[in-house]
């Protein structure tokens, strides 16, 4: 079972530290996992096309020696408002999913307030 | 390699050749061909060989039409679907711009082939309207450009039409679709037309009244005993063609337009077969009277004739305006802001209102 990932946000978390291409960004999110999340490749450009018309990260294409040149993503500010706001829901969610999951943890948590 | 590589980008862009701009779409093959090089080329580094990886490579990508549609950030609406859409609309639409254009006139001469001239070209405008915003509108960013575009067509139509019925005219329709030059010829030649049709009817009529249509009468005798047919005229069958095409002074010596159709129940035909008088007598009142109903109804267009034609041209001018360009641009203006509900009801897809609504449902639920 595996609960449904948010593309955008796991986007928005691989280019935070340093800008990525299409590749780089596939390549974090699954190195950065173990190998557990997997992007969908064909899916990627689509999401990242229209998160760079919400103005959530920036492109611009890099040459590259005796190659086709590759277009590099870098978030913006209001990428990283929106990463926030994800990071948030997602502590939510998951905080929300583990208190059901792990209902012990819960009560250990409780008895200990 | 480079032959799976090409064969796929081929059939992507296949699946996306009617997608705006071109440009995006270009950028989006070039990432998807730097993508695939780089991932054959990591799994070359483990050591997978180059077939097998390219063929990974593009099953990781996947399929071309589940990428264009993704691309395209559109629900996959098969095209019958999507047609059937927009037949729909335009279906709906249809009464009303005929009502439109039906039943502002009041000129009888003419109107209904001007009409639906007129007709064909506002449904062409307005299903052109719905086209075209569909194409435009594919994300939210556009909307506004779209519902300004429609809403632009739709304000400029009302003022350059004026009020609600811009349409009643006292003109021949022939004339409203005509220039300056054109609509003074126009009107000379209707002028003429409109006399010798009158001249034709005024001395048939005064005929009858005079001497009845009673082929026992002396007209009718001297009618049916000469020619052994009754020389009536029929100017409700084809009376008005041959008045346009004979010349008055013609028309005149002639006296009777055109012959009686030569039917089962025309006075001649009950004559010559039967040789029953009575009976072709009571089918000569008939005609006569049927004759005196339409001669009336030919009167009343004539007299409305006159009266547009009495009209300055320059008139028709200002409605031309008003029903060439004040009439579409309200239907397009119309049709646009329907496209622009239909594009964010069913076609808008990912970016669609109902799309929308889904996402805030599940955000709020979250």
């Amino acid at each position: 079972m595996a609960f449904k990932t948010d593309l955008e946000a796991l986007i928005l978390g691989a280019v935070a530290e340093r800008p990525q291409h299409g590749y780089g960004i596939v390549r974090v999110i699954r190195e950065g996992s173990d190998g557990a999340l997997k992007a969908g490749e064909g899916q990627l450009y689509p999401i990242l096309h229209r998160m760079e018309e919400r103005g959530w990260l920036a492109a611009d294409w890099e040459p590259q020696e005796g190659r086709p040149p590759r277009k590099v993503y870098e978030i913006t500010d209001k990428g990283r408002a929106e990463l926030a706001e994800r990071k948030k829901s997602w502590a939510s969610f998951s905080r929300g999913v583990n208190s059901i999951l792990h209902p012990v943890d819960r009560k250990e948590a409780k008895g200990n307030a | 390699m480079r032959d799976y590589i090409a064969w796929y980008l081929i059939e992507l862009r296949r699946r996306l050749r009617n997608v705006e701009p071109q440009q995006k779409v270009e950028d989006f093959l070039l990432e998807t061909r730097t993508h695939l090089q780089e991932s054959i080329e990591e799994m070359g580094a483990r050591g997978i060989l180059e077939d097998a990886a390219t063929k990974s490579a593009i099953a990781d990508f996947g399929h071309p039409s589940l990428v264009a549609h993704a691309f395209r950030g559109r629900r996959s609406l098969p095209s019958w679907s999507y047609w059937s859409t927009v037949l729909l609309v335009v279906l709906l639409l249809s009464p009303m711009a005929y009502q439109v254009v039906f039943s502002l006139g009041d000129v009888h001469l003419g109107a209904g082939r001007i009409a639906y001239f007129e007709f064909g070209w506002y449904i062409i405008g307005g299903l052109a309207a719905i086209l075209v915003m569909t194409l435009l509108w594919r994300r939210w960013s556009a909307l506004p450009i779209t519902v300004g575009l429609a809403g632009v067509a739709l304000v400029s139509g009302l003022v350059i039409s004026g009020k609600v019925e811009p349409y009643k005219s006292p003109l021949s329709e022939t004339i409203l679709l005509m220039d300056d030059a054109s609509a003074k010829k126009q009107a000379a030649n209707r002028a003429r037309w409109l006399e010798a049709y009158e001249r034709s009817i005024v001395p048939m009529k005064r005929a009858i009244e005079t001497h009845g249509s009673n082929p026992t009468s002396e007209f009718g005798k001297a009618i049916i005993g000469e020619n052994e047919m009754p020389l009536f005229p029929a100017i409700g069958y084809s009376g008005h063609q041959r008045a346009s095409s004979i010349l008055p002074a013609e028309y005149e010596r002639e006296g009777m337009g055109d012959w009686i159709p030569f039917d089962r129940s025309s006075a001649t035909f009950i004559l010559r077969s039967t040789f029953d008088k009575e009976e072709a007598t009571k089918a000569w009142i008939r005609n006569g009277e049927q004759f005196f109903a339409y001669a009336e109804s030919v009167r009343n267009d004539v007299a409305v004739e006159r009266e547009a034609l009495s009209k300055p041209v320059e008139v028709a001018r200002g409605q031309v305006l008003q029903r060439l360009v004040g009439g579409p641009l309200l239907l397009i203006g119309f049709c646009g802001l329907v496209g622009v509900l239909v594009n964010a009801m069913v076609i808008g897809g990912s970016e669609g209102w109902s799309a929308l609504l889904r996402r805030e449902w599940r955000r709020q639920l979250n």
